[in-house]
């Protein structure tokens, strides 16, 4: 390893991060961490979903009639949002060709839709690229780590209990007690006037999305209805195969593969203030693109076995790890275990690899799977044993989950649980303390399936059965209290508990 | 018997006996309107009335307006007037209506002469400008509409009401001078409703908040001094003309938005009985309802928040609400949500409000009731928005795309209550609580705008300096009762909108404010 990586990996020691609070998905993988674990107070858990109730709640339909493009991805959330048609729970959904499609989350209607870009495939283009026609959809990340408790709470949300109360007479309410208490027996001496602020761009009034077409130019959108909150802005190139579009702050990151278009296999970085776009060249691994550290710092795994490191906005590489194995299959996942920051990927050869970032060797499992997972979840319990989970077994037949073990402050994986058998499981989303994956079929015969597992014992506590249509592709998003199943026949599916509208 | 057809004057009888003389004008009138909403129940229904009428309605004119000295606070300036058809003055028997003023004034009129008989100003020193506005939903000043109570003097009445500093002010309707010390009753700069009146009691409720304070119900029991409160409850209560009060004592209000969750004493988006302890004088929950959708409403902000009118139907005494989801509930006052306090005796469709908006659609403000001289009980609601396109009624007055006021009939149908749709006014900017007189439905369009968010501002169009700016001008209208026609017009006499205001009705005339700081008087002369 490099002399300048070593000395940046002994320089990290126990740090402490002010931890974000609980958001929305916002893009690929749920959060900066690419964790794709919510962690919300709501109503799904495992112990909820034992009892009967959770259901599908709405399906649409989302491919374009005129076109018979059909691709869909799961939904982008923002859970509340109060505009001037009401207060809205929204899902922006990218779709084939060059479409984003904004969902009432709670009822199922389309609420606003935007066309960009071309909306036509590059002049023979090959199939592989045939995805670029989908857009790259994001909302602003935070990328502080998050709380890490999470679980099913109700409603009340910190509301008080109401009570009756009587006041002396002549003394008026009980709710005046407590002016009288705060009222000073001298005044104060005046504080010390405080320092002005340094001066912050004034905040937009409403919230955004992103939006990335096959065009490459950057949108921004009010996501009330969809107008231009910015003009676009250049970023990629035209027909360039993106994936795992995120913002945070005013930096907008995204990775590009296959060499589709004009577009290098690269990491892509747009400053969103000074429009100025930079790059770093590689082959970047997993279905979520790059991670983000608390810092800002990128993560990047790449197809041959190397974790890079890059720094924000200008993506030179700081540090790079290598796995001494073959590529990486999966996006890396961040984590924090006891002030340690670390950091885990999937690899070809179907182990995952964990690395604690002040050291340089990666700790690995055992074979688990002949197919390797594009990408992992990773959550930790009430008990505060931090878990991985990702598709395992012979072609990628069942899902498995690890614990995160700190021994003499080294981690290590050790094995939790093996699901039952689900064909072709795809990447995992949790919820709480529930595992929500997909299973298909063989193409064109069995049902796709979602499957809810108890996080801790992988147990099955609901399916879906034959509710999803068969299909080859699908896709996972949750939050709301609801699971978004996007399919590749352009259909997007809610399952909750039903709410009386 | 429940007193919803107003409150009598206790010189009724004289006056009627004294029929040897041509009656002065203040003799003649023998209607008041006491206290927001007309009555304790909030029926805004003035059973009084003698001149108003629907063959008369189409006579009524401006009789009068006058433009007061009352500084406007966000969008707040004149509550509703209240009227005294007879007060002993040292001018004689008079008209009296008093209006009062948002920044801590209360006024006095000569109804019959639109002459200013008085003018008190309440001292705010304690609070005053020195404490920040906290924006357009916590205005500061005076938010609640005093009621006014007989005395054991015929032809003397005392103003109940409450100051920016939450003093609870008695004073003389004659002459405006303090009928008693003022005492203290809920914290300042708060935001109360319309005060109810009953058995000696001074009920209220507050919302949004404002001042920092918890959003209770509130009591001051006259005889003792006892200040009683129950709460928070919900996002705040704020039914347009305050608490309805039943038979029983039972006080109910719309809790606002917030959670419904009473397994933890949490009462969100629903309605709630609250019953004086005579003995204690503390209040307490006696009953309380939900609709079985009410996480829904909490999720879009579609507050139940709409003063009830509780009324006597056939020895049931009932009561009728609504909410921003715009549907009516009709209820029993025996257990309003039934066993399992989420049932109902009747919940119409929506009326309105398709797109399940928190601004500018709903039911907004207070219902209304009646019966006609067949005996028929009817129901009023006015509602903001369009109309919803499911919702029809046999007698329908154009599209209607900013309000109108909706009109029910109860009836018996297999085997329960049900709101039966009857009529459907014409279209009204911002349609406001309705009020009645002898089969004639008084409704306003106040011309407020209403937005709370724009594509452009977001939420930041939420700001008095926008929605004043966008305001326009309010239009009385007087509807044929049975039928929903308009019978006259206010036109474009009113040159300004209002923002919580309210109809009053009494002895010929209708009385409405405005921001500017006008108060209007339409009617008939005898």
């Amino acid at each position: 390893m490099r002399a300048s990586a070593a000395a940046a990996v002994v320089c990290l020691g126990v740090v402490t991060w002010t931890p974000a609070p609980a958001q929305d998905w916002t893009t690929g993988g749920y959060d900066a961490q690419r964790s794709s674990w919510v962690r919300a107070e709501g109503k799904i858990s495992a112990a909820s979903l034992r009892k009967p109730g959770f259901q599908l709640v709405w399906k649409l339909t989302l491919a374009d009639e005129s076109t018979a493009a059909r691709v869909v991805m799961p939904p982008v959330l923002l859970d509340l949002m109060i505009g001037y048609r009401g207060f809205r729970a929204l899902g922006f959904v990218a779709a084939a060709p060059d479409r984003v499609v904004a969902i009432d989350t709670d009822l199922g209607r389309v609420e606003w839709e935007r066309r960009l870009g071309t909306g036509a495939p590059p002049a023979g283009g090959s199939p592989a690229c045939a995805r670029a026609m989908t857009p790259s959809v994001a909302r602003s990340t935070n990328a502080a780590l998050p709380t890490l408790s999470g679980g099913a709470g109700g409603a009340s949300r910190g509301a008080q209990p109401a009570r009756g109360a009587v006041g002396e007479p002549g003394e008026g309410a009980v709710t005046l007690a407590p002016l009288v208490a705060r009222r000073p027996e001298a005044p104060a001496p005046a504080p010390a006037p405080p320092r002005p602020p340094a001066p912050r761009p004034t905040p937009r009034p409403f919230p955004i999305v992103y939006v990335l077409p096959s065009d490459g130019m950057l949108h921004t959108l009010n996501v009330m209805n969809g107008s231009d909150a910015e003009p676009p802005v250049p970023f990629l190139p035209p027909h360039a195969n993106a994936r795992g579009l995120i913002v945070v702050d005013t930096l907008a990151y995204v990775a590009t593969s296959r060499g589709c278009g004009a577009a290098p296999n690269a990491v892509w970085a747009l400053d969103l203030g000074t429009h100025q776009v930079t790059r770093w060249p590689g082959r970047v691994a997993g279905a979520h693109g790059p991670a983000i550290g608390p810092d800002g710092a990128i993560y990047v795994t790449t197809s041959d076995g190397r974790l890079v490191v890059l720094e924000p906005r200008t993506l030179k590489p700081r540090t790079t790890y290598r796995s001494g194995g073959p590529a990486f299959s999966s996006s890396p996942v961040i984590f924090d275990r006891g002030g340690r920051l670390l950091i885990a990927a999937s690899s070809r050869d179907g182990r995952i690899r964990l690395l604690d970032s002040r050291r340089t060797t990666f700790v690995t499992t055992p074979l688990s799977s002949q197919t390797a997972a594009d990408a992992l979840a990773s959550w930790a319990d009430t008990d505060d044993t931090h878990w991985l989970v990702a598709s395992a077994g012979s072609r990628g037949s069942a899902l498995a989950a690890w614990k995160v073990i700190q021994q003499d402050s080294v981690p290590r994986l050790d094995p939790g649980w093996v699901s039952r058998h689900m064909p072709a499981s795809l990447a995992p989303a949790v919820v709480n303390d529930v595992i929500f994956a997909l299973s298909r079929g063989a193409p064109s015969s069995a049902a796709v399936v979602l499957h809810a597992l108890d996080g801790a014992t992988g147990n099955e506590l609901w399916n879906s059965g034959s509710t999803i249509a068969p299909v080859a592709h699908a896709g996972l998003s949750a939050g709301g209290s609801q699971v978004y199943v996007a399919t590749g026949d352009g259909r997007l599916y809610a399952f909750g508990f039903p709410m009386e509208h | 018997m429940i007193p919803n057809r107003g409150w009598r004057s206790a010189r009724l009888a004289v006056v009627l006996g004294a029929l040897a003389a041509p009656p002065s004008a203040a003799q003649q009138a023998h209607a008041d309107w006491l206290t927001d909403g007309g009555n304790p129940q909030r029926t805004a229904w003035q059973g009084d009335e003698t001149l108003l009428s629907t063959s008369s309605a189409k006579d009524i004119r401006l009789l009068w307006k006058v433009t007061l000295d009352n500084a406007p606070r966000e969008m707040h300036s004149l509550l509703p007037a209240l009227v005294v058809g007879r007060v002993d003055t040292r001018a004689g028997p008079t008209q009296v209506v008093v209006v009062t003023g948002v920044s801590d004034n209360l006024y006095a009129i000569d109804a019959d002469r639109g002459v200013l008989l008085w003018t008190k100003r309440f001292d705010h020193s304690s609070v005053g400008d020195t404490v920040p506005r906290s924006g357009l939903m916590c205005p500061g000043g005076i938010t609640a509409t005093p009621v006014i109570g007989p005395t054991a003097v015929p032809g003397r009445y005392t103003i109940y009401a409450v100051s920016w500093d939450g003093t609870l002010h008695q004073v003389n309707v004659a002459d405006g001078e303090d009928a008693a010390p003022p005492a203290k009753f809920m914290p300042p700069n708060g935001k109360p409703y319309a005060l109810n009146l009953w058995k000696n009691v001074i009920y209220t409720h507050t919302a949004q908040g404002c001042g920092g304070h918890p959003n209770v119900a509130y009591t001051y029991d006259l005889a003792s001094g006892k200040v009683g409160s129950w709460g928070p409850a919900g996002g705040g209560m704020w039914g347009r003309t305050g608490p309805a009060i039943s038979s029983h004592d039972v006080m109910y209000t719309g809790t606002g938005d917030g959670p419904w969750d009473p397994e933890r004493g949490i009462y969100g988006n629903g309605i709630v009985g609250i019953q004086q302890n005579t003995t204690t004088k503390a209040l307490e929950l006696v009953d309380y309802f939900a609709p079985s959708n009410a996480e829904w409403l909490f999720k879009r902000d579609l507050d139940m928040q709409v003063t009830p009118a509780i009324f006597d139907y056939h020895g049931r005494e009932l009561m009728v609400s609504a909410g921003k989801e715009c549907r009516v509930y009709l209820m029993d006052t025996e257990s309003i949500g039934g066993d399992d306090h989420r049932t109902p005796l009747y919940r119409t469709p929506q009326l309105c409000n398709e797109g399940f908006n928190f601004a500018s659609a709903g039911i907004w403000g207070a219902m209304a009731s009646w019966v006609d001289a067949n005996g028929a009980r009817w129901v009023l609601a006015p509602f903001w928005g369009p109309k919803h396109s499911l919702f029809k009624a046999p007698l329908e007055h154009g599209e209607v795309r900013d309000g109108a006021i909706a009109a029910f009939k109860l009836e018996e149908r297999d085997g329960g209550l049900q709101l039966t749709p009857a009529w459907i006014s014409r279209d009204m900017n911002r349609a406001e609580p309705p009020a009645v007189a002898n089969g004639a439905v008084f409704a306003y369009g106040s011309g407020e705008s209403t937005t709370q968010a724009t594509p452009d501002l977001g939420l930041g169009a939420n700001s008095s300096e926008f929605r004043i700016k966008h305001s326009t001008h309010a239009v009385l209208y007087a509807l044929d009762g049975q039928t929903g026609d308009a019978l006259w017009s206010s036109g474009a006499q009113i040159t300004s909108w209002n923002h919580w205001a309210g109809l009053s009705i009494a002895n010929g005339r209708v009385y409405l404010g405005t921001f500017d700081g006008t108060l209007y008087c339409f009617g008939i002369t005898p």
